[in-house]
């Protein structure tokens, strides 16, 4: 088990100056969420992570060493956009990506067949990946991920595209990776799941990091003036209100801020004289998207 | 360079490609389909103007006897050939013949009726008819003979010696001498004429066949994004290296077997197919290996020069609507090469032979035609080499820094930008 840390990645293509002075660190055994709205520079920085194109200045470091050679041994890589070759079979497709890894494929055969199995696609094993469906072949492609036993893994949008039966398949096994003690990196704008996954996120928004840590402290840092609040009937009169700041409201679930902390027991108050009937009032809850829409929804 | 990651791939490569079904029928085909075109023209040349049904007048008892000779001559060496009848009859006497026949002439059931009359020995003129007056095959077949039979005729009536006659008869023959290293070898050039054009048309066919498709497979990876799953565990240089390798090898492993066939003909080891049978053709170790070794350095350059166009562009039209450049460095060669069949000694063929690109089509045909001299073989080898090393350089350099590049079709400028700094 390993720290990964990334530090002071920069990255310009002509112009554009996709990533600036990006660092943080992952520690061992944590799910991390890479999260920022599409364009950000999450996937320049997972390409340089993977060593896929290299940085102009800045290093990744694995328990505070550079990384070498032998990295790409360790980390296994699923991109948002799959791809996987078309003529090939099931079990050719998995072969190849453990060749690649420098793992005989007889070594792996049983666990192939055991994912394979709880993806339900033990009887496609021989079928041709373009005779999968697109759900099936993203299955295909995140067991060729995880077979090799990573240490580091990186899931760019894992969930996007499967049914809510795979997609509850694929949580669980992510659990259990990360039981097992691998580091998971997701890369996503979803927020809900990072919310629900991660441990620990790093915000990235037009290059620059602009927030990373451990995902409890960034709520709680944001959460000091923030409602949760579950509802029925018309919350309308709060945007008016000279306490509140800012209202998420969702028709009967909303995120509340305040521009004073104080002002929550107030706010609660009005809602109990207007006859809001309240089914959740939570004073020290934010989701990460109510934060994510703070700092990085603003402007385009 | 060649590692477990670079190996895995090549083998991909190797097994995909070879085990095709696209492989499996060129491979097959092509010389299939090569005896099949031999073998027809052949065939056409075997029956141009066969079958024809011709009638001989002639006003002379002594010509239309040797008319007949002549003609029972060359039907013997080419029996089935004409049906021919001989007949001695005056002018009005096959004008007769001709009104009655008229219908069998039109419908094509006599084929020509040839009129030698009296007068032929003094101002050589004969009448043909037929209902095909341009029918030159059958002309040009009978001009000859008839030309001998009337020559015959003329100097019988004046008495000239036998001796001389055959002499005016007897056609100049050309002896085709070959000056070699080791002396003068006797023989016909047309068998090495054809397997030059046999070499050139399969270095043209193969390298189409190997380096287009890698392109493609190239250009597919990067669409369907199968090249970022893919360089998450391998570089690119190692991915590009794989695949170039693995193209090499299923190409090499296809010209190996097209080229069975020629050995085993120019060894003598299987009965020679018909329309080769007349064919000399003389093939050392040395022209085979050079040759495959010609092929591979060839099959290399062009695999990188197209894997390279395969990385830069987003589509696979894109891509091939950039290649012509390209192509025409198969394309021109592939014609020089054919001009130099015909001269191989020419300034053209010396300097084809030994320019980047040129040399890998030009040299295979010059060196089967005429003894090329060490030296050339050597630069060519150097030049072919040296090209290979800076077409990997820079076709390395655009692969890497394009792989992954999405947008805006890149123009030539900016192409020559990224071999120059990336």
């Amino acid at each position: 088990m390993s720290e990964l840390e990334v530090r002071k990645l920069n990255k310009t293509f002509g112009q554009l100056h996709a990533v600036k002075d990006v660092s943080f660190k992952i520690p061992e055994g944590a799910i991390f969420g890479l999260i920022g709205r599409n364009g950000a520079g999450k996937t320049t920085t997972i390409r340089m992570m993977m060593d896929i194109i290299g940085p102009d200045s800045g290093e990744i470091l694995v328990d505070g060493k550079a990384v070498e050679n032998d990295f790409r041994r360790r980390i296994s890589y699923l991109p948002e956009e799959r791809g996987l070759y078309k003529k090939m079979k099931v079990m050719e497709v998995l072969n190849f990506f453990m060749e690649i890894k420098g793992i005989k494929p007889s070594a792996v055969k049983n666990k192939a067949l055991d994912y394979l199995d709880k993806f339900q696609l033990l009887d496609r094993q021989d079928a041709k990946i373009e005779d999968l469906s697109k759900g099936n072949q993203q299955k295909v492609q995140f067991i060729s991920a995880i077979l090799s036993d990573p240490e580091f893994i990186i899931l760019d949008e894992p969930f996007s595209g499967l049914d809510p039966v795979n997609t509850d398949i694929l949580k669980e096994i992510i659990i259990d990776l990360k039981q097992q003690g691998k580091m998971i990196i997701f890369s996503t704008h979803l927020m809900d799941f990072a919310d629900r996954m991660c441990d620990q996120i790093a915000l990235i928004h037009k290059g620059e990091l602009i927030l990373n840590g451990p995902l409890q402290d960034i709520k709680k840092q944001f959460s000091g003036r923030n409602i949760s609040l579950v509802y029925e009937g018309d919350i309308s009169f709060l945007s008016s209100s000279p306490m509140v700041e800012t209202v998420n409201d969702y028709g009967n679930a909303t995120g509340i801020t305040l521009y004073k902390a104080e002002d929550i027991q107030k706010v609660l108050r009005l809602l109990i004289e207007r006859q809001i009937v309240i089914k959740k009032f939570d004073a020290n809850e934010i989701s990460l998207q109510e934060i994510f829409l703070k700092v990085a929804g603003g402007d385009d | 360079m060649i590692n477990y990651r670079t190996k895995a791939i090549i083998k991909r490569e190797v097994i995909q490609q070879i085990f095709s079904k696209r492989f499996i029928f060129a491979t097959l085909s092509l010389p299939v389909f090569m005896l099949i075109v031999f073998g027809l023209q052949f065939l056409f040349m075997s029956f141009e103007g066969g079958g024809d049904s011709l009638r001989i007048f002639a006003e002379e008892q002594s010509t239309l006897d040797l008319l007949r000779n002549q003609l029972n001559e060359m039907e013997n060496n080419n029996p089935a050939d004409l049906q021919l009848t001989y007949q001695r009859s005056s002018k009005d006497e096959l004008e007769v013949f001709i009104e009655e026949n008229r219908e069998a002439i039109l419908e094509g059931n006599i084929n020509g009726v040839l009129f030698v009359p009296a007068t032929a020995l003094e101002d050589k003129q004969v009448l043909f008819y037929s209902n095909n007056a341009g029918n030159q095959i059958l002309l040009n077949r009978i001009r000859t003979l008839v030309n001998n039979v009337v020559i015959n005729a003329y100097i019988d009536s004046r008495n000239i010696d036998d001796e001389i006659i055959e002499f005016v008869r007897m056609n100049v023959s050309i002896q085709s001498l070959r000056i070699t290293d080791t002396g003068t070898a006797e023989g016909d050039a047309s068998g090495q004429q054809a397997v030059a054009i046999f070499f050139n048309i399969l270095l043209y066919i193969s390298l189409l066949m190997v380096a287009a498709p890698a392109m493609a497979a190239v250009n597919e990876e990067k669409v369907s994004r199968i090249v970022e799953v893919v360089l998450s565990s391998v570089t690119p240089s190692e991915l590009m290296a794989g695949k170039i390798v693995g193209s090499a090898i299923a190409g090499f492993t296809q010209m190996f077997i097209w080229l069975i066939p020629v050995v085993l003909v120019a060894s003598g080891s299987v009965p020679l197919l018909l329309a080769f049978s007349d064919l000399d053709i003389q093939l050392g170790f040395f022209m085979l290996l050079y040759f495959l070794l010609n092929y591979l350095i060839g099959v290399l350059t062009f695999l990188s020069i197209f894997s390279a166009f395969g990385a830069m562009f987003d589509n696979p039209q894109d891509a091939q609507s950039s290649m012509f450049p390209v192509m025409l460095l198969i394309i021109v060669p592939f014609f020089l090469a054919f001009s130099v069949v015909n001269n191989p000694t020419s300034i053209l063929g010396v300097a084809g032979s030994l320019l980047p690109f040129f040399s890998i089509l030009v040299m295979p045909a010059r060196m089967v035609l005429i003894d090329v001299p060490l030296w050339q073989f050597a630069m060519a080898a150097l030049i072919n080499l040296i090209t290979l090393y800076f077409v990997v350089v820079l076709c390395g350099k655009i692969y890497r820094f394009t792989i992954l590049m999405t947008g805006k079709r890149p123009s030539w400028k900016e192409i020559y930008k990224w071999m120059r700094y990336s």
